[in-house]
């Protein structure tokens, strides 16, 4: 989240739970910044009102956090698969090549090879398609379907956990349960919208 | 079947076993079955008692005497910060960090595991915060 989406100024947790929030739990090369920012645009839409709506607060704050990293990982997985496959057609297609410049080839030959060519150029525009590459990125690194498994399983469950925290907040104060709930989702899939744009 | 014999050898065998004798001995093999210490109740570590009163006295709000109630759901909150953070850790030295490991997947589904003990401190916490409203 490069962008800030803060124009007041921040509310602050009481000094009692300040110090549940001033360690995030971040992996990586994940920001503080960035995690600070989320958590004072969630803090500002839901006002919490005190110490129990800041503790539904910060585990929203947390699994949302947790949701966009797992789908940042999966789109991270399924980029490097495609690279992979891209780098393993270009380099066969060279093999290839290669292997046809070493033959002598006779003049009947050669128009066979021009029209195979002519062929084989039609079905690279056709394989262009966006679908078609990822299916071809998927079939060449298989053992990425497990951990792509694996990552929407820990998707599911951090947003099964989420709506639990939601909903017990929903017990202690609908409305401000249903605001956090709306701006955590467009946090969400307002990332990966962008991204897809 | 076993024989009378191999019984009683066996049984004689097992009286040599008797583990670890001596001071440093018994202090090293104490903690072989730890893994990564989520199951403990946070209640019971002396260096949590401080916090989880402070909190407590929080969501008594201002009341003289702090509820049980309060001091379940603070232990409870401190539970879920601590499982995360180590969580978190994990994921870290797993994927992120140069000691990273070669099975991913199974590490991958290791962490997966481990959001069970998130899972029963938020329930915890829920029915502690839900007794709190209801005395309020």
């Amino acid at each position: 989240m490069s962008r800030s989406l803060l124009a007041e100024k921040p509310i602050k947790p009481p000094k009692e739970l300040k110090k549940f929030f001033d360690d995030p739990p971040l992996v990586g090369d994940e920001r503080r910044e960035d995690y600070e920012n989320l958590f004072a645009t969630l803090a500002m839409t839901v006002k919490p009102a005190d110490a129990i709506e800041w503790m539904y607060l910060g585990d929203v704050v947390n699994l949302t956090w947790e949701i966009r990293r797992m789908r940042r990982i999966k789109a991270g997985m399924i980029n490097s698969s495609l690279e992979k496959s891209r780098t393993h057609r270009l380099r066969t297609a060279a093999y290839l090549e290669e292997l046809s410049e070493d033959e002598e080839l006779t003049e009947a030959e050669e128009e066979e090879a021009e029209e195979e060519e002519e062929e084989e150029e039609e079905g690279e525009a056709e394989s262009e398609d966006p679908a078609a590459l990822l299916a071809e990125a998927y079939c060449y690194s298989s053992n990425t379907f497990g951990y792509i498994d694996a990552i929407d399983r820990q998707t599911a469950s951090a947003e099964m956990r989420r709506n639990s925290a939601l909903r017990e907040l929903a017990w202690h104060s609908e409305a401000r349960a249903r605001k956090l709930d709306k701006a955590s989702r467009e946090i969400i899939d307002g990332e990966f919208s962008e991204a897809a744009e | 079947m076993t024989s009378d014999q191999k019984i009683a050898a066996n049984r004689n065998n097992a009286k040599k076993s008797t583990g670890p004798c001596s001071q440093a001995g018994r202090k090293a093999s104490r903690r072989n079955a730890l893994r990564h210490g989520l199951a403990i109740d946070i209640g019971t570590i002396p260096a949590f008692h401080g916090e989880i009163e402070t909190l407590a006295r929080t969501l008594s709000r201002g009341r003289q005497e702090i509820t049980e109630c309060a001091r379940e759901a603070a232990a409870a909150e401190l539970d879920l910060t601590r499982i995360r953070k180590i969580r978190a850790r994990l994921f870290e030295t797993t994927y992120v960090a140069d000691t990273a490991t070669q099975d991913g997947l199974a590490d991958l589904n290791m962490l997966a595991a481990l959001e069970r003990y998130e899972r029963r401190a938020f329930s915890r916490r829920k029915r502690a915060l839900r007794a709190i409203r209801q005395t309020d």
